[in-house]
């Protein structure tokens, strides 16, 4: 009813452009289609109780098309039915809005999809789904997208984006301005961001490459996949396996329960993990990497500094290679050790030592100054083994 | 909307709380009013560097070292166990003419007590111990002699032997030690072992490491019962959907289907219950109704309720219960 006032209102001021629409029977559905346009402002807000499709296109007007689909025993009840939600398509203000409810009819298994093409100089965009699956293409400008189910998919947008479903997959391709997109359960795939990225999801996997700025990545269970991210990395999940690659800021990566795997890090690392391997190669700066059970293994970078380090593990191997000229001092510690092999290196400035003590077994230290000393490296593990090897 | 308005939404718009609706109004607000823009930039300004204040954390070296501290003490500092040793040691002693018909029993269970301590001491990982070293084979460890060492792993005692002549005691060890398999993932050793990997291990990085290997197999009903196992019963999320991914070409198994139907209706994660809800979709059966109207009513997840709906709509089904 508010809408049929509102659309009676703008037609009496020359707003809205006149649609068409024809009902047709398909199987025992009534399938209405009707399309129309409306000038378009600079903003541009959907709503809709089905999928939204929004494409981006040079032209001056705003297009729409309409399928709505519904069960009735006859035409004319559901042409009533769907007067009862006329779709309504004016431009207010700056604004364009086209709206598209539900008809009342609980038993009539309405549905309806709703197909826009507008100029893609609109500055902003806002669409909204009761209940369907969104894809946004080609916009300059920025682009709020909300649905309370079903996927969302962006592509070629310029200016910031939100996305937020209520569940469902949310894929974004070539984003200009910020990311912040959220799903409350379903996977995240970013591919090309040029600025930061926040991606949540309380539960599926998130994927993210080629970004610019820094990526935020959190998921309440699932894998997480980083790479090529200009920025920093901020990843974590209740559980699943971390994998990045190629990362210019500094990394930080958390797992309830996973192995982590980072490569090419050269600005520092932090990872921990509650189970599961820890593997880093080519990674510089500070870095940190706990583990309470599994192996840690580390490759660090040649020709850039470290920062104070830390490998840490309870029950495991950890295994550190070092290049040759790399300035560091190392402090490491097996903490029940029956015989001093439990620290193997292949440094002879690192001296290894066994410390008795008055009861239960002695400990194994190694400690040592490389190429005339730096940033400390500290290996601590419980009751494992450390090897620390000579990167050739 | 009016100047008068914008002060008390700037908040609400910069931390992206605003309606859609009442966003639009502001921005087009601040799109003419010079003075309100300025305001909103003023406030943005200070919300970054707000975000940018570094947080205080407590130093990661220290939280190890303190740690590691609070693990060695632990188990050097074990009164008990360290006047029990004194009192098997004494045993020993006094037993040089006699001995007590129970002494093996004795000694066996103080070994396997002090070794569970250090076990425990050590997160309770049991199945995450893998010792490097292992004493040559046939070495008979002289107990009043050679103090106990824990770290040398052992997983049970096979039996002692006391020599009352000159009191020396012969203990056989099953020893626990690393042992690296490999071979094709078809291979019974290596099968059998990603299944009890799958289903024991305390590891949880172990366990999706061997789903990873195991999720092309679901043909196989042994793996396929693993992994319904997994998806039901694993406390971690990250192994759930793993599992429930690798069932998803096996849609066709009733078995599969049942349980995601208590995937559904039990698992605390959402997103294990969009994924459940999205297979059931693809071919649902009129067996899912009842289901689903009770998802219908009490799932809080949107997107699963209203899929629910969707799927009994298909179906031809009431959406309600009566």
């Amino acid at each position: 009813m508010r809408n049929r006032n509102l659309l009676l209102m703008l037609l009496a001021l020359g707003l809205v452009l006149p649609a068409a629409a024809a009902i047709r029977k398909e199987g025992g559905y009534w399938v209405e289609v009707k399309e129309g346009a409306i000038p378009a402002g600079t903003r541009l807000r959907i709503t809709s109780v089905g999928p939204i499709s929004v494409q981006g296109d040079s032209g001056k007007d705003i297009r729409y098309k309409v399928t709505r689909k519904l069960r009735a025993a006859k035409l004319e009840e559901a042409e009533r039915l769907l007067e009862q939600a006329p779709v309504a398509a004016a431009l207010q203000n700056v604004t364009a809005v086209i709206s598209n409810e539900s008809p009342s009819c609980r038993r009539c298994g309405f549905s309806s999809e709703l197909e826009i093409r507008v100029p893609y100089r609109t500055h902003r965009a806002v669409v909204d789904s009761e209940g369907g699956s969104l894809r946004v293409r080609s916009l300059l400008g920025r682009l709020n997208a909300n649905t309370h189910a079903g996927s969302i998919t962006v592509e070629d947008v310029e200016g910031s984006v939100r996305a937020n479903t209520a569940g469902g997959n949310i894929t974004l391709t070539s984003i200009g301005g910020e990311i912040l997109c959220d799903t409350a359960g379903g996977s995240i795939t970013l591919d090309g961001g040029r600025a930061n990225a926040t991606l949540t999801t309380s539960g599926g996997s998130i994927s993210a490459t080629n970004v610019r700025g820094t990526v935020r990545a959190e998921t309440a269970g699932g894998g997480i996949t980083a790479e090529k991210i200009a920025g920093d990395l901020i990843a974590g999940t209740s559980g699943g396996t971390i994998k990045i690659n190629d990362v210019g800021g500094r990394v930080r990566a958390e797992s309830a329960g996973g192995s982590v795997n980072v490569t090419s890090a050269p600005q520092g690392v932090r990872v921990e993990t509650a189970g599961g391997k820890i593997y880093l190669r080519d990674v510089a700066g500070a870095v940190v990497a706990a583990n309470a059970t599994g192996s840690i293994q580390v490759y660090f970078l040649s020709g850039r500094p470290l920062g104070d380090s830390l490998l840490e593990t309870n029950v495991g191997s950890i295994d550190v290679w070092l290049p040759a000229d790399l300035k560091v001092t190392i402090d490491a510690i097996v903490e029940l050790a029956g015989n001093p092999n439990r620290i193997q290196s292949d440094f002879s400035a690192i001296r290894v030592r066994r410390d008795e003590d008055s009861f239960g077994p002695a400990s194994v230290t190694a400690e040592g100054v490389l190429n005339g000393g730096g940033p400390v490296l500290r290996i601590l593990n419980t009751a494992g083994q450390i090897k620390i090897r000579r990167l050739e | 909307m009016s100047c008068e308005h914008i002060p008390s939404q700037v908040s609400l718009y910069l931390y992206g709380e605003l309606a859609p609706a009442e966003t639009e109004a502001l921005e087009e607000h601040i799109d003419e009013c010079v003075s309100c823009a300025a305001l909103i930039e003023e406030e943005r300004r200070f919300f970054a560097a707000m975000n940018t204040r570094v947080s205080a954390e407590v130093s990661h070296s220290l939280l190890a070292e303190c740690r590691h501290d609070l693990m060695r003490e632990v188990y050097r500092s074990e009164p008990e166990t360290v006047s029990a040793w004194g009192r098997v040691g004494a045993w020993f002693s006094a037993g040089r003419g006699g001995g007590l018909p129970w002494q093996p029993a004795l000694i066996a269970a103080s070994l396997i007590a002090v070794f569970f301590v250090g076990r425990a001491t050590n997160g309770g990982a049991a199945n995450e111990f893998a010792w490097h070293e292992k004493p040559p084979a046939g070495t008979t460890i002289g107990a009043t002699t050679i103090p106990f060492q824990p770290e040398m792993g052992f997983s049970g005692i096979e039996s002692i032997a006391r020599d009352p002549q000159n009191n020396r005691v012969e203990i056989i060890v099953e020893e626990v030690h690393r042992r690296t398999i490999s071979g094709p993932s078809s291979d019974p050793e290596i099968h059998s072992l990603l299944l009890s990997s799958v289903r024991n291990a305390a590891n949880s990085g172990v366990r999706l490491d061997s789903l990873d290997v195991l999720r092309g197999q679901a043909e196989n009903q042994d793996v396929r019962r693993t992994l319904l196992g997994s998806m039901l019963g694993d406390n971690n999320p990250g192994v759930r959907l793993k599992a429930l991914d690798a069932l998803r070409p096996h849609m066709a198994d009733p078995e599969v289907r049942n349980a995601l139907v208590e995937v559904l209706r039990r698992d605390s994660n959402p997103g294990m219950r969009v994924y459940a809800i999205d297979m059931l979709a693809v071919q649902p059966d009129r067996g899912l109704a009842g289901v689903l109207q009770e998802l219908v009513e009490t799932e809080n997840n949107e997107y699963v309720r209203l899929q629910s709906r969707r799927v009994l709509q298909d179906l031809n089904a009431s959406v309600d219960r009566f």
